[in-house]
């Protein structure tokens, strides 16, 4: 059993001086790119479990795409998730925009979004044509088990790309 | 002069006890360990296998988490409960750990031979998944697909605790879903048996990196946070020898003979 949901960014990561995240670019005087993450933030995990398939400029990428460099592969984040909601209606609804409250003693909720990163930097130090930016595909696996396949486990808030020298 | 008097050891001084590679122990160690999970299934209270396991996810509450700040301690407190109920069963007993760059789930939770215990154990019908099953399976691991000595050595080398847990934690993640079936679902992860060994190996991970960031840990503002629903805040997880118990490979305890010393 294999359920597949994909999400392809625009292209707008760019690692060029000339692209919108000019903190990318490689300072005078440092040396060349030590680690890349690209970091996920706001994944949800109320779905089931899946693998985060990253692909680096391959907008078609699928399941069945060999993970290697000359498909793009960049690496994988895994989600180790809710598969149902098992209390009444709206015991799995987090308040995810609630503020802090210092006077709130109780437990967060338990599904409130996460970070997951991947590590990239091999696969960035393969990328050629680096001048039309990335397009970033990312390819959910679920977890062989019992999900429910009408409910694509694959949603995040936004994705980041931090490249260290 | 007079003799300085010898008090009475009132009670013998408390030994580490030690957690060790399942793949290393002894026979005897195996079969004791074996036979103690099996008189936990049979306990159907709070001192039982399905108690314990039942905490993780299913039935509610939830206790389990897994952010990033409060996933490690909260399992070392998880694990440490548990492994006492086990120890009341037989105090000689304590969980052992698998490490996933041996690539393959350890023989002992393979093996079907002789009932083992280890290779499933049953899902009460108040933790079962909508059409999931009444007992634990697993689908994999697939050859290959397990974190690599190199992947937990990169991941041992982070100096910052948030940025070691939330990679240790992907580690963590893939390794229940290339397991996949029951240890794949939060709900029902912690009945399978091996979910106890993968995390002492994440524990031990822990231990190991604490040994190499001993000025560095977890963000002061969360360590009198207590690890529901266990009597025990974030802070007391922080020493596994103030727990009373470490890691190691394997150990061998040999009797003393009065003919030369240990044989």
């Amino acid at each position: 059993m294999s359920f597949v949901h994909r999400y392809v960014s625009d292209g707008r990561l760019r690692l060029t001086d000339a692209g919108i995240d000019e903190d990318l670019a490689q300072p005078e005087g440092e040396s060349d790119l030590a680690r890349a993450d690209l970091v996920f933030y706001g994944v949800a995990h109320s779905r089931g479990s899946y693998e985060g398939r990253v692909f680096f400029n391959n907008p078609d990428a699928e399941a069945q795409t060999p993970q290697d460099y000359e498909h793009g592969y960049a690496g994988s984040y895994w989600v180790f998730g809710h598969e149902n909601c098992d209390g009444d209606p709206g015991h799995c609804d987090p308040d995810w925009g609630a503020a802090e409250d210092v006077v709130d003693f109780r437990r967060p909720h338990h599904l409130l979004p996460e970070t997951a990163l991947v590590d990239v930097t091999d696969a960035l130090r393969n990328i050629a044509g680096l001048a039309d930016g990335i397009t970033v595909t990312v390819v959910a696996v679920r977890t062989p088990g019992y999900g429910d396949e009408d409910r694509p486990p694959l949603r995040f808030d936004h994705l980041r790309l931090l490249t260290y020298g | 002069m007079p003799s300085i008097p010898v008090r009475p050891i009132r009670q013998a001084p408390q030994r580490l006890r030690i957690r060790r590679n399942i793949n290393l122990l002894t026979p005897d160690q195996l079969a004791k360990f074996r036979a103690a999970w099996k008189a936990s299934y049979a306990l159907n209270d709070n001192r039982g296998y399905a108690h314990f396991a039942g905490l993780h996810g299913l039935p509610l509450p939830t206790e389990c988490s897994h952010n990033d700040t409060f996933w490690l301690p909260w399992h070392r407190a998880y694990l440490y409960f548990f492994e006492m109920s086990l120890r009341d069963i037989d105090p000689t007993v304590t969980l052992p750990w698998w490490s996933w760059a041996s690539g393959k789930l350890p023989v002992a939770y393979r093996t079907t031979a002789n009932s083992n215990p280890l290779h499933h154990a049953a899902i009460p019908a108040n933790a079962q998944v909508p059409g999931g099953p009444s007992q634990t399976d697993r689908m994999g691991p697939r050859p290959g697909s397990l974190p690599t000595q190199a992947q937990i050595t990169s991941v041992l080398k982070r100096g910052d605790f948030l940025d070691f847990s939330a990679r240790l934690r992907q580690l963590h993640n893939s390794v229940h879903g290339q397991i996949g079936g029951s240890m794949g679902l939060i709900e029902n992860s912690a009945f399978d048996p091996i979910f106890w060994a993968h995390h002492s190996y994440v524990d031990r991970a822990w231990r190991l990196w604490q040994l190499e960031h001993p000025s560095t840990g977890l963000p002061q503002s969360v360590l009198n946070q207590a690890l529901a629903p266990f009597p025990m805040t974030v802070q007391q997880t922080l020493s596994v020898t103030g727990l009373g118990y470490d890691y190691a490979r394997s150990t061998l305890s040999l009797p003393f003979s009065a003919q030369g010393g240990a044989s």
